[in-house]
């Protein structure tokens, strides 16, 4: 197992140095000279000459990614010509709320996607099923900013039960965060919910027809220990691997649901850097959203691994 | 590919004539729409729902029904685009490593690994930005983040056909690369090109919304149903109508859209499993 997970972590490697000349050419793509699209048309010519050289766009592009890719290594992703601020502090500053929201959001998609899909696979073609599986489609097809609004407007306009945006932090009260969490948790939950909800209920229904159920009902277990223990036990790989691919879109719904809420993450980071024009931010933003995705990736990995032993292979 | 009389029931399905719909009305909105979905009259700003309004106005007073027809036109157009170069890219790079298994796979899918990385909307959002405001520049962004969702597909199709007996045959009468490619592997996967290619397109239209949404796609006064969305969002509380016409209109393309997907992968390729469910990115 040890030997497996060395290897998957082996893997990451290439995508990782792939990843960074992905997040190094997005300056590439800037029209014109980058020093001079990053300052913005009232610059000083000695300013650009100054971002130039720091940036080295004087330089042959493979000298720039290697120099880049020099700093990057040592924490120096530039500093954001927004607020002059180094942009590994401003990523690291606004890191916190989007840990919290992002956690928030897959317990509950878990649990909610989980129960649905478990619901729904119980009895193929039931009420029960063909609700849910209407339900998962819209989850998925509902864009983010569309289900915040309709959120915004039923439970807080109308019925006033919650805050429509701002954030508290964790710090100063406990039960101000958690309100004031509820619904972009919920917003960013929906999609994730919908697709564990489709996968969870597939999968069910593939294994349940395997030889090993009919054993165990052949053993005189009872309908919902069978369901449980057997059938969805052997059903948990493809479902962690979908929820695995899952975290990339968790993180898509987490910058417009932080826009519209209000939340001081990565994600409102995100979108803040770009309409400023503040490219080094948002290769920072990139870079570090990345780093998140192979993480929770390696970590399904390695769950796989504990769920299913006979996975040695990578 | 599909029988003739299976093609027209899907496309007289309730995902297909949606689809349909959606098209005619965009190929049709200068002749449906009763306004110009530009013109601003002041002293209708706000007007709820009416005979004259049927969808009400905007904050400019212009005509919100005329503004969601117009809008189908720019979401059906980038994801037309922008699926149009997923599609082409995703495609070619899916068969070339999925023929050759050599150092070209290799760093193809090294290349669509760190693509999938990079959240989807992200990554979209960062080269829009870069690229510059618009419609088109959306359309690229989001092809190129989509380019995976074909090549990775396409490559596991081809890996499974290349060592099929027809294959080897070809290739035993001195038939040339490309042209196994192109004539006896290219139809065989065209069928997985197809599903992916709707659902792919509900996915645009939705990331093209988002982007226009946060402000770096379609700008005003083009009316995209994103932009409209924009705009309308502050006025939730006095005209809630404002928004949510374009996000009606949003959410029944996109259900179109992955609804016919699934309906075409029912019908042309059931042994692709769960291709929605992956999808989503």
């Amino acid at each position: 197992m040890a030997r497996s997970i060395v290897a998957r972590l082996a893997l990451t490697v290439p995508v990782l140095a792939m990843v960074s000349l992905l997040v190094f050419a997005l300056l590439l793509l800037l029209p014109g000279d980058p020093a001079l699209v990053i300052l913005g048309p009232d610059a000083s010519p000695a300013e650009v000459r100054r971002l130039s050289r720091e940036l080295g766009t004087d330089r042959p592009i493979i000298v720039q990614y290697a120099a880049w890719l020099g700093r990057a290594l040592t924490g120096d992703l530039g500093r954001s010509t927004r607020t002059g601020q180094p942009v590994v502090a401003a990523v690291r500053e606004r890191l916190a709320p989007s840990v919290e929201l992002a956690v928030l959001g897959m317990v509950i998609a878990i649990a909610a996607g989980g129960s649905l899909g478990l619901a729904a696979g119980w009895r193929p073609g039931s009420l029960v099923d063909r609700a849910t599986t209407w339900l998962a489609t819209l989850g998925i097809a509902i864009p983010t900013f569309l289900l915040a609004i309709l959120l915004i407007l039923w439970l807080s306009l109308r019925a006033g039960l919650l805050p429509p945006s701002g954030y508290v932090p964790l710090r100063e009260s406990i039960a101000g965060n958690l309100r004031s969490m509820v619904l972009p948790a919920l917003t960013v939950a929906a999609t994730m919910a919908a697709v564990i909800a489709r996968i969870v209920r597939a999968s069910v229904l593939e294994t349940r027809s395997e030889l090993y159920v009919v054993t165990a009902r052949a053993k005189g277990l009872s309908e919902v220990t069978i369901y449980l223990r057997h059938v969805l036990r052997n059903a948990l790989v493809p479902i962690l691997a979908v929820t695995g691919l899952q975290v990339g879109r968790l993180m898509g719904g987490m910058v417009i649901t932080e826009t519209m809420f209000a939340i001081p993450g990565i994600g409102r980071l995100a979108v803040d850097s770009v309409l400023a024009r503040d490219f080094l931010t948002v290769q920072g933003v990139v870079l570090v959203m990345a780093l998140w995705v192979l993480l929770a990736n390696l970590l399904v990995d390695a769950l796989n691994l504990v769920v299913d032993p006979r996975i040695t292979r990578v | 590919m599909p029988h003739r009389r299976s093609a027209g029931r899907i496309l007289l399905s309730p995902a297909g004539s949606l689809v349909l719909a959606l098209l005619a009305l965009a190929i049709l909105a200068p002749l449906v729409a009763p306004r110009s979905p530009i013109a601003q009259r002041l002293d209708a700003s706000l007007e709820p729902p009416s005979w004259a309004y049927p969808l009400g106005g905007d904050e400019f007073g212009r005509d919100i029904l005329s503004r969601v027809l117009y809008g189908a036109r720019v979401s059906l157009w980038v994801a037309g685009l922008s699926v149009g170069i997923a599609l082409l890219l995703g495609t070619a790079a899916g068969l070339v490593a999925g023929y050759r298994r050599d150092w070209s796979d290799l760093v193809l899918m090294r290349i669509m690994d760190a693509l999938l990385t990079v959240p989807s909307l992200v990554l979209a959002l960062a080269i829009a930005a870069a690229l510059g405001p618009g419609a088109r520049n959306a359309a690229i962004a989001i092809g190129l983040v989509y380019i995976p969702h074909f090549a990775r597909p396409v490559r596991a199709r081809v890996l499974s056909l290349a060592d099929q007996e027809f294959v080897a045959a070809a290739r035993a009468l001195g038939v040339s690369e490309a042209r196994v490619l192109l004539r006896h592997i290219l139809p065989n996967v065209l069928s997985t090109v197809v599903v992916l290619a709707s659902l792919n397109a509900g996915f645009a239209i939705m990331w093209e919304a988002s982007l226009s949404f946060l402000g770096v796609g379609v700008q005003p006064p083009a009316p995209s149903w994103g932009a409209m969305l924009r705009t309308g969002y502050p006025f939730l509380e006095q005209a809630p109508w404002v928004a949510v016409a374009p996000g009606c209109a949003i959410l029944l393309a996109v259900l179109g859209f992955i609804l016919l997907g699934d309906r075409l992968q029912q019908a042309l390729d059931p042994k692709l499993n769960q291709t929605l469910s992956r999808s989503v990115t």
